[in-house]
């Protein structure tokens, strides 16, 4: 009996202390908790990456590492140049684009995005197989804000999702929950990119206006003010067109490995915008009486230079 | 065990689920460290004890993780419980009770997250989650169970042996 009313006690007690949990984290008020805790184990994971990273680096089998570390460098070759074949060939189809128009010097000068950057080092990551998170070893202490685009040098990673003094929260474009705006390259398609468990990413919503091709690239298209335009996603590797569907749908193979993130660049100088909340703020000042007008939000624009 | 003793050791824990085992992927997943521990503890030393290591154990994942808090917490008090009531059985040392709750186990435990998710809004495809995270996580920590599992009985004797002494 008396075994019996200590584990009620028990039991009281951590249900207690999971609804308190609860409730305060859906008021917000475990974030100064959480932060502390990450910034206090940080450092801590910081070095028990750097002491990993050592010993794996250093391996007992030189010709594994030479392997390794030829492999690894041809890869690295291998994305850079698709990038700058992705980057010629936006060039291209801007200009083209541009000429157009007639009149690019004044409207769509030829630019090239460069944005500043903070190289952040992957030291953590989401502790259940369920979701797509990284941790990384920079935050409000080198500029970093909620909602920054996150890159490596063969393309989008995700974006900030949350960010503490010394350390951010990376939502991956891999997760389920994450979705991007794209544009097919070559046919300049546009669809929305989301992210599937252990697969390939899927974009969608994609118009029946023309062919896909395999092999095709997709880009982020700037829509929706959360990516920069032309960042590198992926690469289609399955088409699924259907007559009698009004969209058609894209299989993409993400141009980053996720598995062997180490450092990742934080576009510091783009300025994410949230149109959902800004259209919901608009439709709020609007008033109940009237119907709703849109009017313009204003945007912005990443640091660009001529 | 001294609460002070476990907090530290699960911190450990915790700071290698989330930055070592990232790098390991057994049939395309991470093996759960601290479910393992959890489990293991609960099998040795009884109910009480394993849902206090599931309550640090918990909260520490959620303050690692981006999921809503308590997410970790609840899934790992809901299983650790049922598998520490194998403690006062005879076959308590028995390796066969680890391989035995371990992919029970699991399968609670990613259920109650999957769950945990569904309701704070995250979707994904059912399949996609049984066939890619599910059993591929029941069978990543039923084989890795052991090592794991004897570890912590051999800490377990030395902390008993040590009780008995003094």
């Amino acid at each position: 009996m008396k075994d019996l009313s200590s584990r009620s006690i028990i039991f009281a007690t951590l249900a207690l202390i999971i609804v308190v949990g609860l409730v305060l984290d859906e008021l917000g008020a475990l974030v100064p908790l959480e932060g502390l805790f990450l910034q206090l184990a940080t450092p801590i994971q910081r070095i028990v990456d750097r002491a990993v990273e050592s010993v794996i680096g250093e391996g007992s089998l030189r010709d594994m590492r030479t392997l390794r570390e030829e492999n690894k460098q041809l890869k690295s070759l291998v994305d850079q140049l698709m990038v700058e074949n992705v980057r010629l060939k936006e060039v291209e189809a801007q200009n083209e684009d541009l000429r157009r128009k007639l009149n690019f010097a004044e409207t769509h000068p030829q630019y090239t995005l460069r944005a500043a950057e903070v190289r952040g080092r992957v030291i953590a990551a989401e502790p259940n197989n369920f979701m797509s998170v990284l941790i990384i070893d920079v935050g409000k202490r080198t500029g970093i804000r909620q909602g920054m685009p996150v890159i490596t040098e063969s393309g989008v990673v995700g974006h900030v999702r949350a960010v503490g003094p010394n350390w951010a929260r990376v939502l991956l474009i891999v997760d389920p929950s994450s979705s991007v705006a794209a544009v097919l390259q070559d046919s300049r398609l546009q669809g929305i990119i989301s992210g599937r468990l252990g697969q390939d990413l899927i974009m969608t919503y994609i118009p029946q206006e023309g062919p896909i091709s395999v092999g095709e690239m997709v880009l982020t298209s700037g829509v929706g003010g959360y990516y920069p335009k032309g960042l590198v996603i992926g690469q289609v590797i399955e088409v699924m067109q259907n007559d009698i569907e009004p969209f058609q749908q894209a299989i993409v193979r993400p141009a980053v490995n996720f598995e062997q993130i180490e450092t990742v660049l934080v576009l510091t100088s783009f300025e994410p915008i949230d149109v959902d909340a800004a259209l919901q703020a608009e439709d709020q000042s609007s008033g109940a009486e009237s119907a709703p007008t849109l009017t313009p939000i204003p945007t912005q624009k990443a640091t660009v230079t001529p | 065990m001294n609460v002070y003793l476990a907090i530290l050791l699960l911190f450990v824990l915790a700071t290698v689920q989330s930055t070592i085992l990232p790098r390991l992927t057994v049939w395309g997943v991470h093996p759960e460290l601290m479910l393992m521990a959890v489990i293991s503890w609960s099998i040795l030393s009884g109910a009480e004890e394993g849902m206090l290591w599931a309550l640090i154990g918990g909260i520490l994942l959620d303050l690692f993780s981006a999921s809503h808090f308590g997410l970790h917490t609840i899934a790992l008090l809901v299983v650790a419980f049922p598998s520490g009531l194998g403690q006062r059985t005879l076959f308590r040392s028995d390796l066969l009770m680890p391989l035995l709750i371990i992919p029970l186990a699991t399968l609670g435990y990613e259920l109650v997250l999957l769950a945990g998710l569904y309701l704070t809004g995250w979707t994904a495809s059912l399949s996609a989650y049984f066939g890619q995270v599910v059993m591929p996580s029941v069978g990543a920590n039923t084989l890795l169970i052991l090592p794991i599992y004897l570890l912590l009985r051999a800490v377990h004797r030395r902390l008993h042996r040590q009780e008995i002494t003094l």
